[in-house]
């Protein structure tokens, strides 16, 4: 019976084996999906031909519509209609609307995530946003008319713990699988394979339709370290239709109250005669209006002065983020050019003049992000194998514990290289104290209020001890895409704390299952279907691999007695993979894993020692 | 944790900073979460666990004073205290009057030839820790603990006067 077929490591899989790996920029204003097909990664677009995909979502009492057909409604139907839901994940509905006064929805406020109240009934930011993923995952499949391995998403630089936790379940809500969350001007480099390079300085200049980011990473041999970043949330192409509108306004004398449809009108006018003056010097707008047709003149010279004062500012934005740096112009070797906007030659020109360097344009600055997220999921999904690139990333902001006073401890600071763990140990003020609550926070700033909450926990079920007798080791692990796990034990006692987090925003694990199961997506036979297929894949993937472990290193790493235990369980998982109980599957994998941990980590340390041992060789 | 062992190098506090580097490359490429991407989760986690332990070990291992205090910890000598630290009258006022200096500099010129000095010292500190540490008696044990803690302020002056001297190189 050949069950399955094994690949030894390093050996490249069989073209009909590759595996799919998208890359997905989930934008604010516009999202992309991306894969690497015959070598080269590019964008997948929709049965129209569009890559891009609006990131609106319309909630109908019956329906719910994605990208282009929503925008429209946008108009007319506000209150249902989610714009730039990006702004909202990982935030409370205070922060939102400190910022964005006269929002058109209806919120319920409750504590941690907002809550939108539409047709559709109560929304929240991670739904939202699992609509938009859930559309590009459908775009790929059909598209590829294949099965998804995976998928990496790309987050803005400076995103905390909380957005990228939302980011993640929003994903899972979409039914994909994430192998990784990356940083959007890392992706944006990667697409250019500056990667590949040893060192240097770079600045990602991404302008989008409604918000501008400035990065500055340094690469220091493969370790991608974003510096700082600077940005404005309220500046991009947007502006510069405005300005024309304005400019057309003013000079056609056009009545300023114009009815909704009318306006619109206008702003579509505007937006492409600033697309057209990208190529050409000049171009003729004409605007139908209920008081006749209208036509003007745009030269490229007045759009330049119309639009001056928005490109400085992102200029202004630049100084800063090198001053946040530490660096200087000469420091910069290469600049990324991100986002449509940055098609406007005057913002090209004023790039150029500031950082005293060409910068790179020769991908759609559209697409970018997206297609260094498709190379990035290509390479983990596995199709690379004998790939060298390793990409490291760093903590974008420090992580802390409230102290006494108010005061932030910080614990892990930012910049460190992650995966990374950092243990702190509390001690009891009171005899016979059994719990404390840890308040664990995300930030630079040194007051408690000034930083991010991310979570508070209780740590019960400690031995009562006398005051300062108990030391409370709790360990803070960071993973690769940077997302924190809190762990506690009592050192004097060795009683592992119980730890319950409570995530201030974001969702745990049972909402997640829970959205999941009333999604109107799943009848109930369909989610039992699919759970049944999710742990028949799982067990495939735990059989595979240790088959092919077991054939490498049974011999020299396990006894016999130890090689009967594990083989007997992996029988059985194969017997149990070809029923239909979801549970027995599941348990089995559980005990297939807790016996084969020692023999895992034997495999990694022995890897680990002949690693090093070739090291030395090397160096005599 | 032993992160001598972890990268396989000779368990003193001279190492070759090259070396130490290549090894750490090497390890990642093993064991980066990346490397496992659709491996079990156990694998995932225990994977996940190691690579924080060589990002950790190369942290320290990098630092002079990580280092150092690592080496103690492990010939189980306890690192002084705060009080013990600052016990040393004359270290204690060297550092005042680097600071009153850094303070008062009023260009780049001054603000370079203090971080010059400030290094110069650093050298002969790390000189003299590296034989303490290399005689590894009890008491030159203990000594090396109380240097490494005057080197940790000295490295820490150092950096604010180059942050110094980058800010008037910006202006």
């Amino acid at each position: 019976m050949a069950l399955l077929q094994i690949a030894e490591p390093g050996q490249s899989a069989e073209p009909h084996q590759r595996k799919i790996g998208i890359g997905i920029d989930l934008g604010t204003t516009n999202s992309l999906v991306s894969t690497v097909l015959s070598g080269k990664a590019d964008c997948i677009a929709n049965e129209d031909g569009e890559f891009l995909l609006p990131s609106v979502v319309q909630y109908l009492a019956e329906q719910t519509v994605v990208g282009s057909r929503a925008v429209n409604a946008a108009q007319n139907d506000a209150i249902n209609t989610i714009v730039s839901v990006k702004r909202f994940v990982g935030r409370s509905v205070q922060d939102v609307t400190k910022q964005w006064t006269a929002l058109p929805y209806n919120f319920k406020y409750a504590q941690g995530n907002p809550v939108f109240i539409t047709a559709q009934g109560e929304k929240n930011p991670i739904e939202v946003s699992a609509d938009i993923l859930k559309t590009l995952r459908v775009r790929a499949e059909q598209t590829l008319k294949d099965e998804i391995t995976g998928a990496v998403i790309t987050v803005p630089a400076y995103f905390d713990d909380a957005q990228r936790q939302g980011t993640k379940d929003a994903a899972q809500l979409a039914g994909l699988t994430v192998l990784r969350l990356l940083n959007e001007p890392t992706a944006a480099a990667i697409a250019y394979g500056l990667d590949k390079q040893q060192d240097g300085t770079i600045a990602v200049f991404d302008l989008g339709g409604g918000t501008f980011d400035v990065s500055i990473l340094k690469l220091d041999k493969g370790v991608f370290e974003v510096k700082s970043t600077a940005g404005d949330t309220a500046l991009g192409g947007d502006d510069f239709d405005y300005a024309i509108v304005q400019y057309v306004t003013e000079k056609l004398n056009l009545d300023v109250s114009l009815e909704k449809q009318h306006h619109r009108a206008l702003m579509n006018a505007a937006k492409k005669a600033k697309e057209t003056l990208s190529n050409k010097n000049e171009t003729q707008l004409n605007i139908e209006l209920p008081d006749g047709r209208h036509e003007l003149t745009l030269s490229r010279e007045v759009l330049e002065t119309l639009i001056s004062e928005a490109v400085n500012r992102t200029i202004q934005t630049c100084k800063r983020a090198l001053q946040d740096a530490d660096m200087t112009i000469d420091d910069i070797q290469q600049v990324v050019m991100v986002g449509g906007s940055t098609r406007v030659p005057l913002v090209r020109q004023e790039v150029e003049a500031f950082f005293q360097v060409p910068p790179l344009t020769n991908i759609d600055p559209d697409k970018v992000v997206a297609i260094g997220a498709g190379i990035q999921a290509d390479i983990l999904v596995g199709n690379k194998p004998d790939s060298d690139m390793l990409l490291l990333d760093v903590l974008p902001l420090s992580l802390g514990i409230e102290t006494m006073g108010g005061l932030v401890e910080k614990i892990i600071p930012r910049n460190t290289t992650i995966p990374v763990a950092r243990a702190q140990e509390f001690t009891t003020f009171k005899d016979g104290q059994t719990a404390m609550m840890v308040h664990v926070l995300q930030g630079e700033r040194e007051l408690v209020e000034h930083c991010r909450s991310l979570a508070k926990f209780d740590l019960t079920g400690m031995p009562p001890l006398v005051a300062g007798a108990a030391h409370i080791r709790v360990t803070f692990q960071v993973d690769a895409d940077g997302l924190l796990s809190v762990t506690a034990m009592e050192k004097s006692t060795g009683v592992q704390a119980h730890i319950e987090v409570k995530p201030s925003y974001g969702l745990d694990e049972s909402e997640i299952l829970n959205m999941l199961s009333s999604s109107m997506q799943f009848a109930k036979e369909d989610m039992q279907a699919r759970m049944l297929k999710e742990q028949q894949v799982d067990a495939k993937r735990v059989l595979e691999s240790l088959y092919s472990a077991l054939k490498a290193d049974g011999d020299d790493l396990l006894d016999a007695d130890e090689r009967a235990v594990i083989d007997a369980n992996l029988a059985e998982l194969v017997v149990l993979t070809e029923k239909d109980n979801i549970d027995d599957i599941k348990q089995q994998i559980e005990k297939v894993d807790a016996l084969s941990q020692a023999f895992a980590n034997r495999r990694m340390d022995k890897a680990i020692k002949l690693a090093l041992a070739g090291q030395s060789v090397d160096n005599i | 944790m032993n992160y001598f062992s972890l990268f396989d190098i000779a368990q003193q506090y001279q190492l070759d900073l090259d070396s130490l580097a290549q090894r750490y490359r090497v390890l990642q490429r093993l064991t980066h979460p990346d490397k496992h991407a659709s491996a079990s989760d156990q694998e995932k986690r225990m994977y996940m666990q190691k690579n924080a332990q060589i990002n950790d070990g190369f942290r320290v291992l990098s630092d002079m004073v990580a280092r150092g205090e690592h080496l103690l910890e492990l010939r189980g000598v306890e690192l002084p205290s705060e009080q013990e630290t600052i016990g040393d009258i004359e270290f204690l006022m060297e550092q005042m009057e680097l600071r009153e200096s850094l303070a008062s500099a009023s260009n780049l010129a001054e603000v370079q030839s203090l971080i010059d000095s400030i290094s110069e010292s650093i050298t002969t500190y790390i000189e003299h820790i590296s034989k303490l540490l290399a005689n590894n008696t009890d008491s030159d044990n203990h000594s090396a603990g109380l240097e490494l803690s005057k080197l940790k302020f000295l490295k820490k002056i150092a950096a604010e006067a180059k942050a110094r001297a980058q800010k008037e190189t910006i202006q």
